[in-house]
């Protein structure tokens, strides 16, 4: 594990993002709050449509059209992003912060060369000359494993693999050493032995370069694999946030049960029921009154469904939001 | 997990080739080698797991078993019958498919009733329109829809449900054996466990035999009795999938498990991954003798030479490999 001092990289309150479409406003994030560390790598979990990747756009500024955000702030090395203007996020996005993407076929510009490609940002971002650019090209594609360096520099997109495009994509977000990588799916639309080099390459860097990640993912396995905390996101919601061993040993919130529990395990000898999550996920135009996630919630209890859960400290830096937890805090008190 | 109550094969397949054509010019014709010489057979009521990484040829091999692809060479029999050269039509009745993405496999324009109705029109399964809406109805209240959803438009539904639709109009005719491509890949870790449950209880109610295609290898052996392994249209590795998983004993199989994440952070800290070299070799121009040798650890000489044969160590573990660590 790379080494963490407990100075706040990132610190996120109470974000709110929403979508303004014709059917209404979407509210894809409601009110999250986390921090995130130099050198830590947390993972956000969730379905799709739970607003795990809207909510790491607001970092980079990039939300897309008809998305605004509309409450709560960005803190990033002291200064609020959300305030900023197009001309100063210019000069963070790709420097500071950078972001790969989960469809590596996609995100690369098909007619100009990878080499190209990545020295756009160099150019812009960096005072070197043409030599030093290319050297750094060379030595960047070193660092993410992309043999003979001299001659693939010179390639197009097309001439790459979906496992090596995802490296060129890392080299590309890795050139100005930013402080912070966000990486959204970045192996979801690869094979499992692609995804296991990438997964390797990710912690190996993070343990020479010193940068925090943001593993945006709705595998849990990856999640184990190499976050150091996680957040579990549910209908634009955290509802749980701690370090990986209080998510995956000491669930409090009942989604993480679900989840936990949905998922087959692979080391099982007997033959076990998977347990799903019943229903399906609510409607974010008209979100529920109570916790969002009552609906499908098995411990559902009448203050659920009228009043949203307040977050609820289970655990040093272990936070849920839930009536449940509340619910054994009060009783705790009680029997005092 | 299907139970098997007799060693009847109902799917049998030998040497079954799969190649399709590829233009390159004028007169040169290459061929896409998508399946090489597999031989298998399934049971009946049995589940078998079909993995591999993609382009590897399990979709393909699916499809040609239910000869939606022609087979290039090799034969199917299905209940011992040689299905290679007859007319499909009396046995689509009894071999169905669920499609990978509820998105695309479903027509837009049709509501879901007429949907889940087409293959009762196509095999005249009913005497009067009442029965078919009884029929239709019966169907969607199965896979945990209801019958109001039946004059709906796919659009309107989520992709969970979406894929409960296309298992019901699989479910329609009545069949025997069922071809799960990717049935689950597509769809939310929440709405995999249903979906995964259904297709149990399904199998459970009405016996019925599946060929269970995905990549996700933790689900394929939560469903599967057996499991093969492909590797660039070849079967590299067949057997029981506890057996599999607790001795698999091909070296790409043995990479294959390792780089399966695991969602408990204890094991993935202890355990030692083995992390492969390279890319997939393109189908168009496969490696000679052992597909796999390019990136294989223990590759010698005899791999490059000889196309290894799957052979039996213990009971019924199929293995293709020279230098295997007996």
């Amino acid at each position: 594990m790379a080494e963490t001092n407990n100075q706040s990289l990132l610190s996120v309150n109470d974000l709110e993002v929403s979508f303004f479409t014709y059917a209404g406003e979407v509210k894809a994030v409601r009110k999250i709050s986390y921090d995130l560390k130099f050198g830590e790598v947390m993972g956000i979990v969730g379905e799709s449509g739970s607003g795990k990747s809207v909510s790491s756009f607001g970092l980079m500024g990039i939300i897309p059209e008809p998305g605004k955000i509309i409450g709560g702030s960005i803190v990033f090395e002291g200064r609020d992003i959300t305030k900023m203007s197009e001309k100063e996020l210019i000069k963070i996005r790709g420097k500071e912060v950078s972001m790969i993407f989960q469809d590596p076929m996609t995100s690369l510009n098909p007619v100009f060369t990878v080499g190209n490609q990545i020295d756009e940002s160099l150019r812009k971002h960096t005072e070197l000359n043409k030599e030093q650019r290319k050297e750094r090209i060379i030595e960047l594609f070193k660092l993410v494993g992309i043999n003979q360096p001299e001659k693939r520099i010179k390639q197009y997109p097309h001439e790459f693999s979906g496992g090596m495009r995802q490296r060129v994509m890392i080299a590309m977000a890795l050139a100005c050493n930013p402080k912070l990588l966000i990486a959204d799916e970045p192996t979801t639309a690869l094979d499992v032995t692609i995804q296991a080099q990438i997964l390797e390459l990710l912690k190996e860097l993070r343990n020479k370069i010193n940068m925090s990640i943001i593993f945006i993912t709705h595998d849990l396995g990856v999640v184990s694999e190499i976050c150091d905390k996680v957040a579990v996101m549910y209908a634009g919601n955290i509802i749980e946030r701690g370090s990986i061993d209080d998510i995956f040993y000491n669930p409090k919130h009942p989604y993480t049960w679900g989840l936990l529990k949905s998922v087959p395990k692979i080391n099982a000898d007997e033959h076990e029921r998977l347990i799903p999550i019943e229903g399906t996920p609510v409607d974010l135009i008209n979100p529920p009154q109570g916790c969002a996630f009552a609906p499908r919630c098995e411990h559902c209890m009448k203050i659920c469904l009228t009043k949203k859960p307040p977050v609820c400290q289970v655990g040093e830096n272990h936070e849920a939001l839930c009536w449940l937890s509340v619910k054994e805090e009060f009783e705790k008190e009680a029997s005092k | 997990m299907g139970t098997i109550n007799n060693n009847e094969k109902l799917i049998e397949i030998k040497n079954l080739k799969k190649y399709f054509p590829i233009k390159e010019g004028f007169f040169k014709t290459n061929h896409v080698k998508a399946v090489d010489d597999v031989s298998l057979f399934i049971r009946k009521g049995e589940t078998l797991g079909l993995v591999g990484e993609s382009g590897c040829g399990k979709t393909t091999l699916g499809r040609t078993i239910l000869r939606l692809h022609e087979p290039t060479e090799g034969q199917i029999f299905y209940d011992g019958k040689d299905i290679t050269h007859v007319d499909m039509l009396p046995y689509r009745r009894k071999m169905q498919i669920i499609f990978q993405d509820p998105y695309a496999s479903l027509d837009p324009r049709m509501t879901v009733g007429d949907i889940i109705g087409e293959p009762l029109d196509i095999h005249k399964m009913y005497s009067s329109k009442e029965e078919r809406k009884n029929k239709i109805y019966k169907l969607l209240e199965t896979v945990g829809l209801n019958a109001e959803h039946a004059n709906r438009f796919p659009h309107e539904f989520s992709g969970g449900q979406r894929q409960r639709i296309g298992i019901a109009r699989a479910l329609a005719v009545e069949p025997e054996f069922i071809v799960c491509d990717e049935p689950i890949s597509a769809l939310d870790v929440s709405i995999q466990a249903q979906v995964v449950n259904m297709l149990e209880d399904l199998q459970a109610e009405r016996g019925f035999t599946y060929l269970f295609i995905a990549h996700d290898l933790s689900v394929v052996k939560h469903i599967s009795n057996r499991i093969g392994v492909m590797y660039l249209g070849h079967l590299v590795e067949l057997t029981d999938s506890r057996e599999l998983y607790k001795n698999p004993m091909h070296p790409y199989t043995q990479t294959l498990l390792s780089a399966i994440p695991v969602a408990d952070p204890e094991v993935s800290r202890s355990r030692k991954r083995i992390v492969l070299e390279g890319d997939i070799p393109s189908p168009l121009n496969p490696p000679s003798g052992c597909p796999f040798r390019t990136r294989c650890p223990r590759a010698t000489e005899i791999c490059s030479q000889v196309t290894p044969e799957l052979k039996e160590y213990g009971t019924e573990h199929f293995v293709a490999c020279h230098n295997l660590e007996v």
